[in-house]
């Protein structure tokens, strides 16, 4: 009985929460008039059109293009994110120097800047060092651990890890970098799997960095593809765009349906159950 | 120098510095130019543009372009961003409002001399649109001109008077009033235009008046906006008009429309709105009318829909006025364009693509070609700042139409606002 | 031994404060080496931008022309001279206080559901998390507009007129589209949860505790690091909101300046109306509230924050 309410009361939240994300869905079914005129949900008249034509391509270029390149840039920023940002985590999570506290608080200072104002001098660095137009400005600051908002997620999780774990790898003569790679680190996982997922899927929407970085239209990502539709100065092609958003969520939603189990099972089979 | 100012300065040198061995390794002489053009629009247009650039390239072998889109407003802030941080392109599509924020700031190329393009073709009065000081900055690539859109089965069934040439704001108010009272006001007679600074210059060029002065300062007065906000009040009030709710969303998008939306039966807007999809999206087949009048002047002109323009950090100025040549005077080229950036500018293209248009373009057309006559001159481009003048209007009408303020406060504040964003 | 023993709550140290012993017995310099990416990063792309916001700052600057030194004139034309900047204040005020509650209650609400094995967790969980997929798009500003629009499905359910254009509902339905979009801080929550020990449970419920009970004691203390990191973060997100603003309003922040964020006031300022040096200024009074803002929630929380690890 509690089991059916449990399901009842989660399937009655879901309703509610992914009923914005039917409409999006049935939005790319719909004709282009039906789409700017009607408030109904469904379609009057279902059509496949929208779909087809994403797949015609975007100004001469087909749309796995911008899949994958798309797709480079999201993994490569995992890569980076989850090498550079434990890394330095771990430094300011559970190693002792002088400088701890201001370089703390310089990182958490990075978080509140807003990203406006420093647009232009990180595009003059990179334009004098001749990066635009490749997906090195989007990649590298990654592997620099400048999403500092990773850093503090992992530091929290090593801060929460018990001490008796470290403990006794310190008895054991362990140093810090095997400490680091032998004990630390596995305990770590769901704040690594954490940073993963979330740096995929918020790479895989990012825009606004795309867009300066990017010029040519062969090398645009998603993101960048999805505004082609949408011109207020010329004509808009909102079911094509809704074709397309729908077509962008399939691959991160499954990406994350894959790798949620990682964040929850991480755990229970490293054995911390037991200390 | 302050010692803050001193620090500071030196942190920003330092930015500068970092890998600035760049910028100097361009093909100096012989090599192929490459120039970079960059536009705003749609798939549709980045297909026929590569087109277009391909036939380019065929016919100069020397030049190669390389290209870059966004829509619109993508476009400005990559445009901004890539000005400030020293990467221009050599060839940049330029809208009316901004020709002269980015001509006074020194960032677009003056044409002339070896940078000449063959304007001979083109209504001159289009050409002031861009021009600075008596400098050409920006040339035009399409043209039109303001129109009110109507929805004839509407009219028809309200029994309304259709527009006509030389009908009047009262006319409109009436009809309005009818269609709205003959839907239950379900459908709106017109979609509010009070929040519209582009037609509130059209009611004041009627009266003889203009947005700007030649120096740039505001050309009319707080009573001037009382007046014109008066009368959209009262069509909004009456039920003829638009409500607040609705008349918010207005965005310039599609979506967002409400004649599109089937929320109002007209509205006015311009004629390069008209893509052979329109009837389409709206659902429904609309005619153009000349804006009313008060019994005199039209008001209206022909206004450059977009222009292109060289930017004076450009290392190839020539051929990039080569390739802006080419793309407005080429025959060829003009039918591969067609009207993808509105009416050709060139009036032997314009001829020769208008007999084989159909649709809504083919609509627009035969209303400009029929109004060209009475259309006036271009004002200049607006001054620096007035990019806000134009927000600040729309964003104070919100406050007329949901009723957070008086009509006369409103026009204050605005005049206000908009004197300290031309002060700069 | 009762539950409160097991896990009594040490008064947690400051960051960087004192401590009894070297861990590890480790080479101070090792700390460093771990941290040469970020500062790297740091120096080479962060710590010169943001300078160079802040020289800007005391600057006239209009993206195009060298910066014109005007001293602190751009702070002080937005406290005196300038009520849309305070009006863009007073709605990021309203949007974070309504904001990160109701967001950060939502997804601990749904991480504490979904913390129960079942065959189906995993996709619901996934499910819970979808709407957090989409990010800000155009598509989601369009279907936000026509689930708030007049006559829409809210309309109709609650009769209150269309809500993203009405200056009295506009902000409200943006506040509505961050809390629904709750995956982010809800899979940290649930990840905070896995690393509680079990056995803490179990002691729990050894010693009687009930439901209540044992969230009061053992769950919110074990999860108040990762409490703490949300708080923090969705607060400094909150300040910063941008993106879902300017979709929804089309980068107006109307109707009547409702939806007009603090960032979205200073994007404006700074592309728009080409004024950066005034919109840096704003950058930097937003970094000293925001980071204000988070010295008091750290100060705060040195009571109620419990580290397994330690200080730090």
């Amino acid at each position: 009985m509690r089991r059916f309410v449990w399901h009842a009361v989660i399937v009655g939240l879901l309703l509610v929460l992914l009923y914005p994300l039917v409409w999006l869905v049935a939005m790319s079914f719909k004709p282009a008039e039906e789409i700017v005129s009607s408030l109904s949900l469904l379609p009057k008249k279902v059509v496949l059109g929208n779909y087809a034509e994403v797949f015609e391509g975007t100004g001469g270029i087909p749309v796995w293009r911008f899949f994958g390149n798309s797709l480079i840039v999201a993994v490569l920023s995992v890569i980076g994110n989850v090498i550079s940002c434990t890394l330095a985590a771990y430094a300011f999570a559970r190693l002792r120097f002088r400088l701890r506290g201001p370089l703390f608080a310089l990182m958490l200072a990075t978080i509140m800047l807003p990203a406006h104002v420093v647009l232009i001098p990180q595009y003059t660095i990179f334009n004098n060092l001749e990066l635009i137009d490749t997906f090195v400005p989007l990649a590298l600051p990654k592997f620099l651990a400048t999403d500092a908002f990773f850093i503090f997620l992992i530091v929290q999780f090593m801060r929460g890890l018990p001490d008796e774990l470290a403990d006794a790898a310190r008895i054991d003569g362990c140093g810090a970098v095997r400490s680091f790679t032998h004990v630390v680190l596995p305990l770590s996982r769901p704040a690594l799997v954490t940073t993963a997922i979330f740096t995929f899927i918020w790479t895989w929407n990012d825009f606004l960095s795309q867009l300066i970085y990017l010029n040519t239209p062969e090398k645009y990502t998603l993101p960048l593809a999805l505004r082609l539709f949408i011109d207020q100065t010329s004509e808009s092609s909102y079911g094509p765009m809704f074709a397309m958003s729908v077509l962008t969520l399939l691959p991160i939603g499954l990406f994350f349906l894959a790798f949620q189990r990682l964040i929850v099972d991480g755990v229970s089979t490293t054995g911390m159950g037991g200390t | 120098m302050r010692p803050i100012a001193r620090w500071a300065a030196a942190a920003v040198a330092l930015v500068a510095l970092v890998g600035s061995t760049a910028a100097c390794g361009d093909d100096s002489g012989d090599g192929p130019v490459t120039l970079r053009f960059t536009w705003w629009g749609n798939a549709d247009r980045a297909e026929l543009t590569e087109k277009a650039l391909d036939a380019f390239e065929a016919e100069h072998t020397d030049i190669k372009v390389e290209t870059s889109y966004a829509e619109f407003n993508a476009y400005w802030q990559k445009m901004a961003t890539e000005i400030a941080g020293g990467s221009a392109p050599d060839v940049l599509q330029m809208d009316y409002r901004y020709v002269r924020e980015y001509a006074d700031r020194n960032v677009l190329a003056e044409f002339g001399g070896s940078t000449r393009v063959d304007t001979s073709k083109f209504s001159q009065s289009l050409i002031k649109g861009g021009t600075v000081g008596g400098k050409v900055y920006a040339i035009p690539m399409g043209q039109n001109t303001q129109e009110f859109t109507w929805d004839p089965a509407a009219w028809q069934a309200a029994g309304a008077t259709p527009p006509a040439d030389g009908w009047t704001w009262n006319d409109l108010e009436t009809a309005a009033g009818k269609v709205s009272a003959s839907t239950g006001n379900k459908v709106r007679g017109v979609v509010d235009f009070g929040m519209i600074e582009d037609w509130f210059e059209v009611w004041l060029r009627q009266q003889g008046k203009a947005l700007y002065t030649d120096d740039g300062k505001l050309a009319y007065t707080a009573a001037d906006v009382q007046k014109y906000w008066e009368f959209t009040d009262r069509l909004r009030r009456s039920g003829a008009a638009t409500q607040a709710d609705v008349t918010s969303k207005v965005d310039g998008s599609q979506a967002n429309d409400p004649v599109t939306q089937k929320t109002a039966a007209s509205g006015f807007g311009y004629d390069s709105g008209f893509t052979p999809k329109t009837w389409e999206i709206m659902g429904r087949e609309m005619k153009l009318a000349p804006f009313p009048t008060s019994g005199g002047d039209l008001g209206q002109y022909a206004k450059p829909s977009m222009l292109i323009s060289v930017a004076k950090r450009s290392k190839h100025p020539k051929e990039a006025a080569q390739l802006i040549d080419f793309l407005l005077n080429d025959k060829e080229v003009g039918t591969i364009l067609g009207t993808s950036r509105g009416m050709p500018v060139n009036s032997e293209i314009r001829d020769a693509i208008g007999a084989a248009l159909t649709g809504p373009p083919k609509v627009a057309y035969e209303f400009e070609k029929q109004i060209l006559p009475k259309l006036k001159d271009a004002p200049p481009p607006p001054p620096k700042g007035s990019g806000a003048v134009k927000a600040a209007f729309q964003r104070v009408y919100d406050d007329v139409m949901f009723q957070r303020s008086s009509i006369p406060a409103a026009a204050e504040k605005f005049m206000n606002e908009a004197k300290q964003a031309l002060a700069a | 031994m009762s539950v409160e023993e097991r896990i009594r709550v040490p008064p947690a140290t400051p960051v960087g404060g004192t401590r009894r012993h070297h861990r590890y017995g480790e080479r101070p310099g090792i700390a460093y080496l771990f941290l040469t990416p970020w500062v790297i990063g740091v120096l080479l792309l962060t710590l010169g931008p943001m300078l160079a916001s802040l020289y800007l700052s005391f600057t006239d600057y209009d993206l195009f022309t060298s910066p014109e030194w005007v001293g602190l004139e751009n702070y002080e034309r937005m406290f005196t001279e300038d009520p849309r900047f305070l009006a863009s204040v007073w709605v990021t005020l309203k949007y974070v206080l309504m904001s990160v509650p109701l967001k950060l209650a939502a997804a601990l609400a749904v991480a504490l559901l979904l913390h129960r094995a079942s065959r189906m967790t995993g996709l619901y969980r996934s499910a819970f998390y979808a709407p957090s997929l989409l990010g800000a798009s155009v598509a989601v500003a369009l279907v936000w507009r026509v689930v708030f629009d007049n006559g829409g499905p809210i309309d109709r359910a609650f009769g209150t007129g269309g809500w993203t254009t009405d200056p009295r509902y506009a902000l409200l339905s943006i506040v509505l589209l961050a809390v629904w979009q709750f995956g982010a801080p809800m899979v940290i929550f649930l990840a905070g949860l896995k690393q509680i020990p079990t056995q803490l449970y179990d002691a729990a419920a050894i010693d009687g505790a009930g439901w209540w009970r044992s969230f009061r004691s053992v769950t919110v203390p074990m999860l108040s690091p990762v409490i703490l990191f949300n708080l923090v973060l969705e607060t400094i997100h909150a300040f910063q909101a941008f993106t879902s603003a300017f979709i929804v309003s089309s980068g107006r922040g109307g109707p009547s300046d409702s939806t007009l964020f603090y960032t979205l006031y200073l994007y404006q300022k700074g592309f728009v109306d080409f004024r950066m040096g005034y919109a840096s200024a704003m950058a930097w009074v937003l970094l000293l509230v925001i980071a204000a803002v988070t010295a008091l929630l750290f100060r705060v929380s040195r009571g109620y924050v419990y580290y397994a690890g330690g200080d730090s």
